[in-house]
């Protein structure tokens, strides 16, 4: 069965949620109290309803409980964000992910037993910083407080040196998982062409070659001390 | 001459020795500023050495001259997508 949530808030963010979820196959439905908004999501949910979710009585139409997780994106009106998540909560909803505006919002939110808050706005700006101070990182994904998986660009004194030579894990504390690069090819009109390789799991005989992108797992501190030099 | 030395550069390219392929297409490109061939060759090594502004300003200056340089134009959306 395809994994079902709801998303109460349609505004930018409820969208990219509605949309995104749909894409990778979820079964999505979208609450707002803007008929406009829900219209913007029709053809992306499974089912879209023009509802306040600050209604007991509007809620009780729904089966909250049988969603994998309910996202409450309002943040811009925190008292109509509390009231959802409380009565999300009464009515017995498995998992509640809310986004909070700021550090207060998200302490009441987290007394009403909310899951898990979000701050995309935060974690957004937080992300751009660290890429706009690191250039050679593509992509971090956080798996706890302290440890991440990054995209980063290999630096130039790796190149020509195979893993073992390089020895990540004992030297610097980190593992690399996955090289991923560019490799020119000919094409059949004979024209050069460039062709992406990913190597997973890549053994320590693996050469690492200029331009190269590591995939890297480990300790933030050790993974930023290692590509920060 | 510049045949053989673009020969030479795709040779390094293909053989993963990309800081000598650098070394002749710098050389062939400054020479050689509106070459096509030349431009296309640097743009992929830039690609491949993750300089991707770089390889896309060059793509597009091989578009202005060859609009309908299908492999540059297919870099260069792939660039953009990425």
């Amino acid at each position: 069965m395809k994994k079902e949530f709801c998303v109460i808030g349609i505004g930018r963010f409820g969208k990219l949620l509605v949309e995104n979820l749909s894409k990778l196959g979820a079964r999505v439905v979208a609450i707002d109290k803007e008929e406009e908004r829900i219209l913007s999501v029709q053809d992306m949910a499974y089912e879209s309803y023009v509802m306040d979710a600050t209604q007991e009585k509007a809620l009780d139409t729904i089966d909250i409980h049988e969603f994998e997780a309910v996202i409450v994106t309002i943040s811009g009106d925190i008292e109509a964000s509390i009231l959802t998540c409380l009565l999300l909560k009464e009515k017995g909803a498995k998992r509640i992910i809310a986004r909070a505006r700021d550090e207060l919002h998200s302490r009441i939110l987290d007394k009403l037993g909310v899951s898990k808050t979000i701050f995309p706005e935060k974690e957004m700006a937080e992300k751009l910083a660290r890429h706009l101070y690191s250039p050679g990182l593509f992509e971090i994904i956080e798996l706890s407080e302290n440890y991440v998986m990054e995209e980063r660009v290999s630096l130039p004194e790796f190149s020509g040196k195979t893993l073992s030579d390089l020895k990540f894990r004992t030297k610097y504390g980190i593992n690399v998982i996955a090289i991923k690069r560019k490799v020119p090819e000919v094409n059949e009109s004979g024209k050069t062409i460039l062709k992406e390789e990913v190597i997973i799991g890549p053994g320590g005989d693996e050469e690492i070659k200029d331009g190269d992108i590591l995939f890297v797992l480990g300790e933030k501190n050790k993974v930023e001390g290692v590509f920060s030099k | 001459m510049k045949e053989d030395l673009l020969d030479q550069a795709k040779l390094m390219m293909f053989s993963q020795n990309y800081r000598e392929a650098k070394k002749i297409l710098e050389k062939l490109y400054k020479e050689n500023p509106s070459d096509p061939e030349i431009i296309y060759h640097f743009a992929l090594l830039k690609e491949i050495l993750n300089a991707r502004e770089e390889a896309k300003s060059l793509y597009k200056k091989i578009l202005e001259v060859i609009p309908e340089h299908k492999e540059a134009r297919e870099r260069l959306k792939k660039l953009e997508e990425e």
